[in-house]
């Protein structure tokens, strides 16, 4: 997918880009523009950190400013989880609210000019569909928290009766290897489905924009304009929503897929907790 | 047209973008019904509209992604052509 030669759109130059271009024959700017999905990801966390220690240097009782708008986000987000989880969701609302914020900077990376999304980044698999690798690495990390989730809570026993499909009859425990074939392949089609869905959206997101703006540029030059008009601006908040909504989608499922395989509470302990 | 072992490129270039769109109408259809039925639930309790639109954006998101895998199918073998 980044063959450039053969491909007509080519993505949009990003600083490294521009670097390379400029000092072709240093190995240290090479090595740059290799990893440069790496240092974008580590732009989008450091930019959480720095706005995280921003926010709670004062800790103040009564939030003001941008400690209250953290707090809002935090508070938000948790009350949320909590929504689809009940109480118990306090302890997976940091996990989810980390994979929300972080896919939603890095996602909203790619709209900056010289910069790009590292969630766009692929590479040719053997299997003919592209490996994305970011997305792929966050979708298996999301499953396997879920997985571990499931363990801790159920024991090692409960996880293991739950992957057979909870047999009770005779009859269900006779078709429990089918049904532990299916769970596993429903969790390998879970990481497939998350990293394909993100990659796809923020990817079609960025490369429209990009044919945007080459278009736009050629039309430019041929009115012998210089190059001044953003055409691609509706595109921009366009891909703002879908950024967003990409990143809510993907913590979302997490969120669901946690419900749906935790095990389910004792009646009086729902019943203690909902008063 | 390419002839021979080319001919590979001729038969992607018709169904690809037939293949996308294919999956444009099969997903419109799909989030049509379920844009369309979560006006009617807006309409039945106002108050509730902002949930209803939370619900209703998860669910276009899983629909819109079958789409978008198709999409990246076509840019795969697009990139073969």
């Amino acid at each position: 997918m980044h063959s450039a030669a053969t491909h007509t759109t080519v993505e949009l130059p990003t600083l490294f880009h521009l670097l390379h271009e400029h000092f072709s024959h240093s190995a240290m700017v090479s090595w740059l523009f290799r990893w440069q999905n790496l240092w974008f990801s580590l732009v989008a966390m450091a930019g959480l950190v720095v706005l995280a220690y921003l926010g709670t240097r004062k800790k103040s009782l009564i939030p003001v400013g941008l400690q209250n708008g953290l707090e809002w986000i935090v508070d938000g987000f948790t009350q949320f989880v909590c929504s689809i989880l009940g109480p118990r969701g306090k302890d997976h609302a940091p996990f989810i609210g980390t994979l929300f914020l972080y896919i939603c900077v890095m996602n909203l990376l790619g709209l900056v000019p010289l910069m790009k999304s590292p969630v766009t980044s692929a590479v040719p698999s053997p299997f003919g569909m592209p490996v994305p690798l970011t997305t792929a690495p966050l979708a298996i990390c999301a499953v396997l928290y879920v997985n571990l989730a499931v363990l801790r809570a159920a024991g090692m026993t409960g996880y293991v009766y739950h992957m057979l499909g909870s047999p009770t009859h005779f009859i269900l425990w006779l078709v429990s290897p089918l049904i532990l074939a299916t769970h596993l392949l429903g969790e390998l089609s879970k990481v497939f489905s998350l990293s394909m869905r993100l990659f796809g959206n923020i990817f079609g997101e960025d490369m429209l924009i990009a044919v945007i703006v080459q278009q736009s540029a050629a039309l430019l030059r041929a009115l012998h304009w210089p190059p001044i008009l953003p055409l691609q601006l509706p595109f921009l908040f366009l891909g703002l929503l879908t950024g967003f909504i990409q990143a809510f989608v993907f913590s979302l499922l997490t969120t669901i897929y946690l419900a749906l395989m935790l095990p389910h509470e004792d009646y009086e302990a729902h019943a203690a907790h909902s008063r | 047209m390419p002839q021979g072992p080319e001919h590979y490129k001729a038969m992607l270039a018709i169904f690809l973008p037939l293949m996308v769109a294919a999956a444009a109408f099969g997903s419109a259809l799909g989030l049509g019904r379920a844009v369309s039925s979560a006006m009617e639930a807006t309409a039945r309790q106002p108050e509730a509209a902002i949930r209803i639109l939370i619900n209703m954006m998860a669910g276009c998101a899983l629909i819109e992604a079958l789409t978008i895998y198709t999409m990246i199918v076509a840019f795969t073998f697009g990139g073969k052509i």
